[in-house]
């Protein structure tokens, strides 16, 4: 392997013809004052488009996904398929014994309001499903301030009244 | 005079010792663009500067080196306007990074760097799908003696056979790789030693060598037509 000049000459000669191709005249007049607008630009720049650029990893995979429609598709299917399983498995999660929703009534009602409860239901014997949606608050004005005390389970039975 | 061209001796690198003579950049008698007459120490000064806010000193150092920057760019990508905007995103990329320029290099060194890392990126990106724009050549093409010795005598214009040479020679550089390519726009077209192109390429100047002498073995075989 040579680099010697005599081997290329005739090459080195043409190659020569690169250094007379010129940029347009007056190019590099205002180069310099491009360069510092440009600069100034993304000095200006908002918080989110200059983590756009710190992140050039997530800019390539958008681009990707706009270029390539098989990928967006992918891209997209699995998204619902994650959003879908979500769902599934929180319906899953949700379908609790009813058996233990009556030993738990306290906690349950602790957890639903935040507040304190009196312990007047389990006094009265009465019964409170996860379908009761009705119970007071203990805080005074509340609608349903004097319902807790009196609530009770009474058989329910109908009759139409004879005329 | 063309631009863009420096040759080794206005840059004070020193040479090749093992060719025995001078880069082959330095053997020309065209004149040579004004070296950087700035001592390093006055662009170290600049640098500082524009590191602490100053953008006249940038704007200093962007106007020394900005026709080399665009040149390199623009010979890299045979496309005007691509060489426009990656030479000027260079600039300002290099101003964003002035406070991890160490100062191991000249500040030229490391803005080469960067604009050849940002032009081959470019390039992978844009893959295949090449597209010249190539400037104008200017008034000296024509009375360049070796330039003129390539163009047929049965060409009836001499300036069509140089434009119909410009174009060819262009393409067949775009069919190099992005290394190849590389090397021989810093050698054979900007005049830059072995050393200087192994610093701005990061690699050793053994590499230099066997790329530059793949290329231009495969320029000569694309150029076959042209070459007497």
């Amino acid at each position: 392997m040579s680099n010697a000049p005599e081997e290329f000459e005739q090459l080195r000669k043409l190659l020569k013809l690169k250094r007379h191709e010129q940029p347009p005249p007056g190019f590099f007049n205002d180069f310099s004052s491009r360069v510092l607008d440009g600069i100034e630009r993304n000095k200006a720049a908002t918080p989110a488009e200059k983590l756009w650029e710190g992140v050039p990893w997530l800019a390539r995979f958008f681009r990707v996904l706009e270029n390539n429609v098989l990928a967006a598709g992918g891209f997209a299917t699995a998204i619902c398929a994650v959003l879908i399983g979500g769902v599934v498995y929180s319906e899953y999660v949700d379908q609790v014994p009813a058996s233990s929703l009556a030993n738990n009534d306290g906690a349950m009602m602790a957890s639903m309001g935040g507040s304190s409860f009196s312990a007047s239901s389990s006094s009265t014997g009465t019964l409170l499903s996860s379908t009761n949606a009705v119970f007071s608050s203990g805080l005074p004005g509340s609608p349903f301030d004097n319902t807790l005390g009196s609530l009770s389970v009474q058989p329910v039975s109908f009759s139409p009244s004879s005329q | 005079m063309p631009w863009g061209f420096v040759s080794d001796a206005t840059l004070g690198i020193m040479s090749d010792p093992t060719s025995g003579k001078g880069a082959e950049g330095a053997r020309t008698n065209e004149p040579a663009l004004p070296a950087p007459t700035t001592p390093a120490s006055e662009e170290m000064d600049l640098v500082r500067r524009a590191r602490e806010g100053d953008m006249g000193a940038y704007d200093d150092l962007v106007r020394r080196y900005q026709e080399r920057i665009y040149a390199t760019v623009y010979h890299m990508t045979s496309n005007h306007e691509d060489a426009s905007d990656l030479a000027q995103e260079s600039f300002i990329k290099a101003y964003q990074a002035l406070k991890s320029f160490k100062g191991g290099s000249s500040f030229y060194t490391w803005i080469y760097r960067i604009a050849v890392n940002k032009t081959i990126n470019f390039l992978k990106q844009r893959k295949n799908r090449t597209h010249m724009s190539l400037n104008d050549l200017d008034f000296n093409a024509e009375h360049d003696p070796d330039l003129v010795a390539l163009v047929s005598d049965k060409t009836p214009r001499r300036d069509a056979g140089l434009a119909e040479l410009q174009e060819k020679l262009n393409a067949a550089l775009l069919k190099l790789s992005d290394d190849h390519r590389l090397v021989v726009t810093l050698h054979d077209v900007q005049g830059l030693s072995h050393e200087e192109i192994a610093k701005i390429m990061d690699c050793n100047i053994g590499t230099v060598r066997s790329r530059l002498f793949y290329a231009r073995q495969q320029l000569q075989a694309y150029l076959s037509d042209y070459l007497t």
